[in-house]
């Protein structure tokens, strides 16, 4: 027995086969091209079965949080200082780097918001980075809680900050005024969406970075500090080589004007990783 | 087999039409590749052109790593074991791995044929290598070596499918000539990439799909199924003249003329040696399930006395 297939029968199941498997995969809905923000389970261990905070991304919205977690918006808007805004629900995890980003040498970013949904589900995480830091306002409710026993508050301080008050820290040096205005946009929005956030009108004009300290003082540092709009521009405006950049990253440097952050996020690196090795190129 | 001599009435009359024959495949097959290369060079530049809030009206937009089938297969040991994608995977690749898996058992690596983009490109560069080396080309390789570079992608697709589990990450894009292909405008695609798309497209001026050949892991995994797929190429070696035609087109180097069935796992089932396209007999080379019916030839008897 035999059964020729000849080309136009090919022709057209290659061609029936992936648009109808395309649109049988839409109808059951199974098609999606972007992520579905489902968190990887654990898969040994006291917490199998849970979602791994571990696996947060910066897409993450406090709703996809909700979902993964079991963790309330409200209570996510509270602490990262988002509870006076719209709709708290679609801040997504990078949105909070990019409004605060380092204060204080703690970063504050989707890592802080890894820490802060471990240690209030009580999922395990250890966070790569050693400067993550946590907002006083996670801290409290943390404690308000009960989430934390004595002996992890004590060992959670050295990470609390408070969220930036008067000045906020800015990248600066090289272009001082777009600088000053990433930080007046700063300032702007701790000032205004932070109810935590003394309102002391913003200082366009600095060029110095400024932070609060979790005591509550004022310490100032002349150095130009990567931050979340930072650009490979102005990276290398400070003398250091595209070469040297490379070599950190990798891979090639992206267009100059590429945001950092923007840039590890797509291409799934940590930023915090990136940010500290290109730190230490500064001459 | 038939002797040459023997054929030449057979040969004439399978010629008649041949012309019309083989570019009626050839046209066909070329359609639809290109269909699939404006399609997936769209999408992904729609991708990009959606930063700036622009996008090409009736094409999707999606990263291209969102739709490659093999991300799906990178991603089944996270899926098994951890319940995830990897990073920049989404379920559409588990979709197309699936469908590419159906099409596979079928008729063999006609994704590969019919399909690949990458594929594709490397096949249009190829028509200028073959005008510029004629007959040389696809021929520069020694057979001696080239069988064992052959199997080059599988280590390429032993450590990709490692270095995934292991790492949970997309490592293959750094490496990647399709991703490169078609996202080389980004300034995302990382230098290895590039480096290798362009050994890839400049080495398709001498060797006809030297990516397929040498170094796609999809390709190398897709091959595997040659040896079991349901629609083989076979020969039928009563009529065959051993003209080797089959052997001439075939892009993968396959001796078909020495074959009763392609089980080659370099097959991509590109339908160029048929007997639609390059065979000049008909019914001698086809794709086909099953095994070719014994019939007696003009003037052979099939009774027990042999010729009459």
């Amino acid at each position: 027995m035999n059964r020729y297939m000849r080309s136009y029968v090919l022709a057209a199941l290659v061609i029936g086969l992936f648009a109808g498997g395309i649109l049988l995969s839409q109808a059951l809905g199974w098609w999606a091209t972007e992520s579905r923000k489902v968190a990887r389970k654990i898969t040994t261990g006291e917490f199998t079965g849970k979602a791994d905070p571990a696996d947060i991304r910066g897409s993450y919205t406090f709703a996809d949080i909700e979902k993964n977690f079991g963790l309330p918006v409200k209570v996510l808007a509270q602490a990262f200082g988002y509870d006076k805004e719209g709709d708290p629900a679609q801040i997504r995890a990078k949105d909070i780097e990019e409004r605060y980003g380092e204060i204080d040498g703690k970063d504050i970013g989707t890592d802080a918001v890894r820490l802060f949904v471990s240690l209030y589900t009580g999922i395990p995480y250890k966070s790569s980075e050693e400067n993550t830091g946590i907002l006083e306002t996670a801290f409290r409710i943390l404690k308000e809680a009960g989430k934390i026993t004595p002996q992890m508050e004590n060992e959670l301080l050295p990470r609390v900050v408070k969220i930036p008050g008067g000045v906020a820290p800015v990248a600066q040096g090289t272009e001082p005024a777009k600088a000053t205005t990433g930080a007046a946009t700063t300032q702007k929005e701790a000032g205004a969406k932070s109810p935590a956030a003394p309102s002391q009108p913003p200082s366009p004009q600095t060029t110095v970075t400024t932070t609060q300290s979790k005591e509550g003082s004022t310490t100032s540092s002349p150095e130009v500090l990567i931050k979340g709009k930072t650009t490979f521009k102005e990276v290398l405006a400070w003398g250091v080589t595209k070469a040297q950049i490379e070599k950190v990253l990798g891979r090639p440097m992206p267009a100059e004007g590429t945001g950092i952050k923007d840039w590890c996020t797509k291409e799934g690196l940590e930023f915090g990783t990136i940010r500290d090795a290109l730190q230490k190129l500064k001459p | 087999m038939l002797p040459l001599d023997s054929s030449t009435e057979l040969e004439g009359k399978g010629r008649m039409g041949m012309k019309k024959k083989k570019n009626l495949v050839a046209k066909l097959r070329l359609g639809i590749q290109l269909f699939f290369l404006v399609l997936i060079a769209s999408i992904s530049l729609n991708h990009s052109l959606s930063a700036y809030g622009i996008s090409i009206p009736f094409v999707g937009s999606a990263s291209l790593h969102g739709i490659c089938p093999f991300g799906g297969v990178v991603s089944i040991y996270q899926l098994a074991t951890v319940g995830s994608l990897v990073k920049k995977v989404h379920e559409a690749s588990l979709v197309l791995m699936g469908i590419a898996f159906f099409l596979v058992i079928l008729v063999g690596p006609a994704f590969c044929g019919w399909v690949c983009p990458l594929g594709t490109v490397e096949e249009l560069i190829g028509r200028i290598g073959r005008r510029i080396f004629k007959k040389k080309y696809n021929t520069f390789i020694p057979a001696a070596i080239d069988k064992y570079l052959r199997y080059l992608r599988y280590g390429v697709l032993i450590w990709v499918v490692y270095v995934t589990a292991t790492t949970m990450q997309l490592v293959f894009a750094d490496y990647d000539p399709y991703y490169a292909l078609f996202n080389f405008w980004t300034g995302e695609v990382p230098l290895t990439a590039i480096v290798i798309l362009a050994v890839t497209l400049i080495g398709s001026l001498f060797i006809e799909r030297p990516f397929c050949k040498y170094g796609c892991p999809y390709g190398a995994l897709l091959g595997l199924f040659n040896k079991v797929r349901i629609f083989t190429i076979r020969r039928n070696s009563s009529t065959c003249i051993d003209c080797k035609a089959c052997d001439r087109v075939c892009p993968m180097n396959i001796q078909v003329s020495t074959a009763s069935a392609v089980r080659d796992h370099q097959c991509i089932t590109c339908l160029k040696c048929t007997s639609e396209a390059a065979c000049p007999v008909n019914e001698t080379v086809e794709l086909m399930a099953g095994t070719f019916a014994v019939k007696p030839l003009e003037g052979v008897s099939m009774e027990k006395g042999g010729v009459k």
